[in-house]
């Protein structure tokens, strides 16, 4: 395949960029940096593959503008011109934009891949680089160089390990930890556990049995232990009761030693010995007492008293009591006599003052002023109150009325305006129509620019000169019709093409016969059928003439000697028929030769005929044509045009119509403008109006806006002043209101002031004062007047306690005269007061006698009490010690003691029989005495000890243990049972061994995968290079060896210690390098040499394909440059060679080049 | 009266195919089986169904854990405090498993002989159920002929563990025909064994319920138990019952219409979606099969690793209950026949004729085994037989493995990035 041309329509910074590639020889592309050289190739591969979906080559055409129109051809001549697009479907189009099957590149492409053309037929600086490093890599193994060289790969060294290594990770035979082994043997542990974990029917089994006889065997040692246990408590009993019983038996022989006993209350001993002493003390007290009593009769009579003055001894003690106070009171009367005449001279003086009309004794009259005191008091303080509120009132109504007086100048400065409301609606209707002054002017400068426009494409417009008001009216043949010419025209025109191409080839297959024919007759005579026809028709002539002569012997001279010149007839015969002979044998030797100039005479004539033909028809074309013509230019002269072809008339008239729009727009804009000003005008008509009416004069501008600016200005201005004096109005008459109620206050205040003058005046005359007092002299005088009272008042009281004092002091006296001669006559001559002191030490003294004798009659009282009941006491006790005796069966008092003592004994040995039996039932666990003596009966308590000894031992050492041991085998089995529960845990592990089986599978696959992978690259590689090896070295050797400059002579092959056969650079001095040995930019050449004669062996076998080279020789110095430019060159006869470049040397060197070259500048 | 007829229970046996993965989820599926068994113990007491029918295959015939028997009398127990029976008959796993020899069932529970067909009548519900459980792994004969023929006074029951005639994937024990069946006057023929429900007939009625937990991919769809209905003698309803708790689905999708691995990844997403909307809630298992002639199909192929980890986590973003991928099969082709390449004369033409060639090779294919053996023989041998078994050196299974090996290395070789 072979790219003829790259047209980057639109695409990258490209927009109709063509790279025509039709010629031979090497293509350089040359493009600076920045020139798009990377677009352009990117263009290339889009071009046969499709745009990237995310392609960044979109920043100047969008998406879907996206054009690369590419031109191509097969080596056998197929070609096929196409559009790419970018999208996700049907990308690929014809030239006229219908849709191409992707398959209609096939041909071209030969199932090269977008990847293997990038690889194989494509080669970048990094990829050479690369691929030098890979031969490195590689460490020169023939195998893997050449077939990396052949895929133009240069991975596939990474690639061996990678999969090697995938593998690796993935199994080892013998491994362990890589992921399979590992995963095996995860589930290997696996299935084990499940093993260990699953529970086996049989092992329940054998749980369940072994738990059902260790129940049964422990059941029965349990009940042997218990028997066991009770023997050793028997004899452990017998053991301690033994002894108790034997002690028993010893009290029951005390008993009886004793006797007859009469058995005793508790109490009767406690009851006699009480008897007993409470007799022997009723006898001491009989014996003290006597003496005592005659004792105390003789103190009773040495005492005497005064009975008289006892019963008087409350009125004694009255008197004594009052006598301090009758001392006090003869003792204060002088003072309180003198203090009363003082109290009233001051009376007299103070009335002196208030009231020298009046004496003392009369005061009385002036009593009620301290009635009326209060009310006084409290008119007196009304008197302030009502001065002050007439003085506000006044002072008030005085500041009211200066501030009235200010607010109405100010109403009245302001004067009265009308009403802006009707201005206000025609500024808001004017303000509902927007900016209509912005709105014309816009228009304006729209309809200016659509003028200047119109008037410009007029002018650019060919063929027709007119205004642009007579455009509207031109009468112009319709589309259809144009169609209609342009159609017959193109029909003409492809016929003609037709009639061209056949006349060419016809002239083509004429000139090629008439070759054909040329070269045939060149090669000497050809033999035909009208000669053979003349040699035999020329033999038989001459054969005529001698029959004739011969058999009918006629002379025949005169004929025969036309034939002269060939001899004789018979020589000329024999020299005919061997001519005619001749003919016929060369025309049979040579049919073909015969053949084929036949047929050539035959298709020169056929084209002959042909070639009239075509002529014939062409000029019927061009007559047809002509024809065609003179129509065409009718059809438009109505409208005085001289037409072009129909499609640049097409062209035109879409010009045309495109300016009859225009100025179709230019009319519709300017009505617009005339109504918007039209408008305008009746507004500011309607604004001007209303300044009228409120007294201004109108606007003179013509602007809406300034007319409506104006008017707002002057509302708002009205609207202020009538605001202002709405406010002072309302002011003043706010201030006469309150000036109004002032006047009232002040005169209802003074009123008040003038009744209270009046009460006053009244109240004063009535205490005797003045009118006009003031009043706090009223309170002066009220102060004194009650100063005056208390005083007199006070007098009063003194001269009443004088008298009662008097008074007092007679009763007393009285009193005690009476009382000394009733009871004690010798104090009769005594003043009073020291007859009371006497009296008084009189009656203590005869108190204390009385006390005494009381004290001995209540000892005689005692003593006496005392006689009677001891004497009682003894006659009692003789009586219950005689009971005793009879209840103890006893004769005498003196018996008892010892009855009391024997039945204390009987009691105590009784009780120590309880309290063995007791202890015989306790220690005996509850079994009868009568039980536990037969038990015991004929025992030996020494043999007791060992028996028990030995039972407990086998308890302890036999028993006990086994007991043990089995409830432990029970718990263990229970235990297990327990743990087999129905538990799924065995079914999770299950689970998971699958999911490791499933993983070991995936990894299985991969692992398969890479292996097998590994294996068929290898062994495609080692075919390859068995197949290819001989000639790829050496032509490769060749490439290497121009490439080095003959710094190395050839390319051979060698083994390695791993006899793999290795690639060795030769020097001319036969010395051998590795790849190791050599300089990268040696291995890069070497890289180049194989990928040079890798691509020469391929299209020795398939469609060649375009080499697209990208500025490899950046790192080349200039000679090698040049050798490779050259190389690039030889490859170029063979195949289409394009060399991208950003390099000006390059396109210098590729000057001096043997073949041909062509540049190109992106 | 209402019943439940169930089979091939499988108790405790374990999923297959579920590779473990980051997001995978586990614990939503665990003892699936057995979780199951118990939607079915709960939908029969809050049916308050008469009676269970168990038709075979309790157990898994080679699963030893006498656990799992000792969790099924724990269940039996269970329906025997709600008054409810089971009849039991042992399928071809039952006779090979050790837990059946030595469980004992209580006493609600009746276990029919393997010897004869046994029949019980029970007398308050009228009805008679006939039975004979399998004495061996593999019962070839007719069992159903010697079973008796129904009473006309009672609604009979037939439980029978049978392939019938002949079923593909189960195994061909106890055959038997429709018209067989049919013969014996019964109202409800209990089949078991045949893991797919299917209503054989309607009159009488032979059911196969299916079984009750899908446990591999191919159990897909919805599993459960049939529950019956009959009043008077006469069968009402027969509904079936869902009780499994995960979902297996096979989600196959044709990517032909695609472009890119981007629009393959929205159809992908799209599939797996209405998979996990059809399992209603339960978490399922999804087998993800994309096929069809596509433009991705190399990029598919190369990098098949890549895309199931893409798709994985894309399942896992999914959410609900939750999808386990189970395998993600790649069986795409290419979209552009390679038959013009195959035709070249180039290294990698070379290889890619190689690579088909070696399917038709036996000796290349010997070659290609060498290389596996290792493996194979350290492979458990549990992967290597069984239902789905894998097997390394079979040659389809390397033909279709071809496939991506050639995809792998046309792309690595001709990659021009990721060069290191």
């Amino acid at each position: 395949m072979k790219i003829r041309e790259l047209n980057l329509h639109a695409f990258g910074p490209f927009t109709e960029r063509k790279l025509a590639f039709e010629e031979k020889g090497l293509h350089i592309v040359y493009g600076p940096n920045e020139a798009g050289k990377s677009s352009a190739l990117r263009g290339l591969k889009a071009l046969l593959y499709g745009i990237d979906e995310r392609t960044l080559d979109n920043f100047i055409h969008a998406n879907d503008k996206l054009r690369i129109h590419g031109y191509l051809r097969t080596i056998d001549g197929h070609e096929l011109a196409f559009v790419r697009r970018k999208g996700r479907k049907n990308t690929l189009v014809t030239p006229d934009g219908e849709a191409l099957d992707e398959q209609a590149l096939s041909p071209f492409l030969q199932g090269v891949t977008p990847e293997l053309f990038q690889t194989l037929f494509g080669i970048d600086h990094q990829a050479l680089v690369q691929g030098g490093n890979e031969i490195l890599e590689q460490k020169g193994e023939v195998g893997q160089a050449l077939f990396s060289a052949a895929l133009g790969s240069h991975a596939l060294h990474a690639v061996l390990a990678e999969l090697d290594d995938s593998a690796k990770n993935l199994f080892l035979p013998a491994g362990s930890k890589p992921l399979i082994n590992s995963a095996i043997r995860a589930h290997a542990d696996l299935r084990a556990e499940i093993r260990k974990c699953s529970l086996s029917s049989r092992e329940w089994d054998e749980h369940r049995r072994a738990l059902v006889r260790t129940s049964e065997e422990l059941e029965k040692l349990q009940a042997e232990l218990a028997d066991n246990r009770i023997e050793v408590n028997r004899l452990q009993r017998v053991q301690r009761i033994l002894p108790k019983l034997a002690r028993r038996r010893d009290l029951f022989q005390e008993l009886e030693l004793l006797g007859d006993v009469v058995i005793l209350p508790n109490d009767f001993s406690e009851r006699r010995q009480k008897a007993v002493s409470t007799l022997e003390t009723a006898h001491a007290i009989v014996g003290k007492a006597t003496p005592r009593l005659e004792g105390l009769q003789k103190q009773l009579k040495e005492l005497s008293i005064n009975q008289g003055l006892i019963e008087q001894a409350e009125s004694i003690e009255d008197l004594h009591a009052r006598l301090g106070g009758h001392r006090k009171a003869l003792q204060d009367r002088p003072h309180l006599e003198a203090e009363s005449k003082q109290l009233l001279a001051e009376a007299k003086s103070v009335l002196k003052e208030v009231r020298p009309d009046l004496e003392l004794k009369d005061i009385e009259e002036i009593r009620p002023v301290l009635a009326r005191r209060l009310t006084i008091a409290e008119l007196g303080g009304n008197n302030a109150v009502l001065k002050a509120r007439v003085e506000q009132a006044a002072s008030s109504l005085q500041q009211t009325e200066k501030r009235l007086k200010v607010a109405r100048k100010e109403r009245d400065e302001i004067s009265e305006s009308g009403s802006t409301d009707a201005l206000q609606r025609a500024i808001a209707a004017a303000r509902r129509q927007g900016e209509l002054d912005a709105s014309i002017q816009s228009t304006q400068s729209q309809l200016a620019s659509l003028q200047a426009e119109c008037t410009a494409e007029l002018s650019r417009l060919t063929l027709w000169d007119g205004e642009l008001e007579e455009l509207a009216g031109l009468g112009l043949p319709n589309r259809e019709s144009i169609n209609r010419f342009e159609e017959t025209y193109d029909e003409l025109q492809k016929r003609f093409q037709r009639l061209e191409e056949r006349k060419e080839q016809v002239n083509d297959t004429l000139l090629e016969t008439s070759q054909r024919l040329d070269e045939i007759e060149r090669v000497g005579q050809v033999p035909t059928e009208a000669a053979l026809i003349n040699a035999r028709s020329e033999r038989d002539e001459v054969w005529q003439l001698l029959r004739r002569q011969w058999v009918d012997g006629e002379d025949v001279t005169a004929e025969a000697s036309d034939h002269q010149g060939e001899g004789t007839l018979p020589d000329a015969f024999e020299s005919r028929l061997a001519g005619a002979d001749d003919v016929s044998d060369r025309l049979r030797r040579e049919a073909d030769r015969v053949h084929v100039l036949a047929s050539l005479q035959a298709k020169q004539e056929a084209g002959r005929r042909q070639s009239e033909v075509i002529l014939e028809q062409l000029d019927a074309i061009t007559v047809e044509r002509s024809e065609l013509d003179t129509s065409w230019v009718e059809l438009w002269s109505s409208c005085q045009i001289i037409p072009r072809t129909p499609r640049e008339m097409q062209a035109w008239l879409n010009e045309f119509e495109k300016l009859r729009d225009r100025v179709g727009q230019l009319n519709l804009l300017r009505q617009k403008l005339s109504e918007i000003e039209q408008n305008r005008k009746s507004f500011i008509l309607r604004l001007n109006e209303q300044l009228l009416v409120l007294g201004r004069e109108g606007s003179t501008s013509n602007e809406l806006e300034s007319v409506l600016l104006e008017c707002e200005a002057l509302a708002q201005q009205l609207d202020e002043s009538k605001r202002k004096r709405d406010s002072l109005v309302k002011e003043v008459q706010d201030w006469e209101a309150d000036a109004e109620s002032l006047i009232e206050e002040h005169r209802l205040a003074t009123e008040a002031l003038e009744a209270w003058k009046t009460q006053w005046g009244e109240l004063m005359q009535s205490f005797g004062l003045r009118i006009d007092s003031s009043p706090s002299e009223a309170d002066d005088f009220i102060e004194k007047v009650r100063a005056l009272f208390s005083k007199q008042d006070d007098a009063e009281k003194l001269r009443i306690r004088t008298t009662a004092i008097d008074e007092d002091a007679e009763t007393f006296r009285g009193q005690v005269e009476n009382m000394v001669t009733s009871i004690a006559p010798e104090l009769v001559d005594l003043p009073a007061d020291d007859a009371v002191v006497r009296l008084n030490s009189l009656l203590s003294d005869n108190r204390s006698r009385q006390t005494k004798r009381q004290q001995i009659e209540e000892q005689v009282e005692q003593a006496n009490q005392e006689l009677l009941e001891s004497t009682a006491s003894i006659e009692t006790m003789t009586g219950r010690l005689d009971t005793l005796c009879v209840e103890a069966k006893c004769d005498d008092h003196s018996q008892l003691e010892e009855a009391v003592r024997a039945s204390a004994d009987y009691l105590r040995i009784k009780a120590a029989i309880d309290s063995i039996e007791q202890e015989i039932l306790e220690t005996g666990e509850g079994v009868a005495i009568a039980e536990l003596e037969a038990e015991t009966e004929g025992v030996d308590p020494d043999t007791l000890p060992g028996r028990i000894k030995a039972l407990s031992e086998t308890i302890e050492n036999e028993l006990e243990p086994r007991r043990t041991e089995l409830a432990e085998k029970k718990g263990r089995e229970e235990k297990e049972l327990e743990l087999m529960d129905g538990s799924d845990h065995a079914a999770v592990l299950a689970d998971q061994a699958q999911a490791t089986l499933a993983s070991i599978r995936s990894d299985a696959e991969r692992y398969i995968q890479m292996k097998l992978a590994a294996k068929i690259l290898r062994d495609q590689i080692e075919r390859y290079r068995k197949e290819n090896q001989g000639p790829l070295v050496k032509r490769a050797s060749e490439h290497f060896s121009a490439l080095t400059l003959g710094s190395f002579e050839s390319l051979a092959t060698d083994f390695n210690e791993r006899d793999e056969p290795i690639l060795a650079g030769i020097r001319s001095g036969g010395e051998r390098v590795y790849v190791e040995g050599m300089s990268s930019g040696t291995r890069d050449q070497l890289y180049l040499a194989l990928r040079l004669a890798s691509l020469e062996k391929y299209m020795e076998t398939s469609e060649p394909m375009p080499f697209i080279v990208d500025d490899i020789l950046v790192d080349f110095d200039d000679a090698r440059s040049q050798a490779a430019l050259s190389a690039l060159a030889e490859l170029a006869e063979k195949t289409q060679v394009i060399l991208f470049t950003h390099h000006s040397r390059v396109v210098e060197q590729s000057k001096l080049l043997k073949g041909p070259v062509r540049v190109q500048d992106l | 009266m209402k019943f439940i007829h169930a089979a091939d229970i499988h108790l405790d046996s374990a999923l297959h195919g579920l590779e473990r993965y980051e997001g995978a989820p586990v614990e939503e599926i665990r003892s699936a089986t057995r979780r199951a068994f118990d939607n079915l113990i709960e939908l029969a007491i809050d049916e308050e169904v008469a009676f269970v029918l168990l038709v075979g295959d309790l157990y898994d015939g080679d699963w030893k854990d006498y656990n799992t028997g000792l969790y099924f009398v724990e269940r039996m127990v269970r329906l025997r405090e709600a008054g409810i029976r089971v009849f039991i008959v042992a399928g071809n796993h039952d006779a090979a498993s050790q837990i059946t020899k030595h469980l004992r069932l209580p006493e609600n529970v009746t276990l029919f002989s393997t010897k004869k067909p046994e029949q019980v009548i029970l007398d308050d519900l009228k009805v008679a159920v006939y039975g004979q459980g399998f004495a061996t792994r593999a019962v070839t004969d007719d069992i159903s002929r010697v079973y008796p023929q129904g009473d006309s006074q009672l609604f009979n029951i037939g439980l029978l563990h049978t392939c019938l005639d002949g079923k593909p994937g189960h195994e061909p024990y106890a055959p038997c025909t429709v018209d067989g069946l049919r013969s014996k006057g019964y109202q409800y023929w209990a089949l078991g064994h045949v893991h797919k429900r299917e209503e054989v007939s309607q009159d009488p009625w032979i059911v196969f319920p299916g079984n009750i937990q899908g446990r591999h991919i191919r159990e897909v769809g919805p599993k459960g138990c049939t529950l019956v209905t009959v009043e008077n003698g006469e069968i009402l309803e027969v509904e079936h019952r869902d009780l499994d708790v995960m979902r297996w689905s096979l989600c196959e999708l044709d990517v032909s219409a695609t472009e890119t691995v981007d629009d393959i990844y929205e159809q992908v997403r799209e599939g797996l979606q209405s998979a996990l909307d059809a399992a209603e809630g339960r978490p399922v298992a999804v087998r993800l099969v994309l096929q069809g002639a596509c433009s991705a199909h190399s990029k598919l192929h190369a990098d098949r690793e890549r895309w199931i980890q893409e798709y994985r986590a894309l399942a896992t973003g999914l959410g609900g209950a939750g999808i386990w991928l189970e395998k993600v099969s790649i069986k795409t082709k290419p979209a552009i026949s390679a038959d013009e390449v195959l035709e070249r004369d180039d290294a990698l033409s070379g290889l890619l004729r190689a690579t088909r060639d070696m399917e038709l090779d036996a000796s290349a294919m010997d070659a290609l085994v060498d290389e596996i053996s290792a493996l194979r023989q350290k492979l458990p041998a549990e992967l290597l037989a069984g239902d789905d078994p894998f097997d390394p050196v079979n040659p389809e299974y390397l033909k279709d493995t071809l496939e991506d090996i050639k995809e792998l290395l046309v792309n690595r070789l001709l990659s021009t990035e990721n060069e290191s």
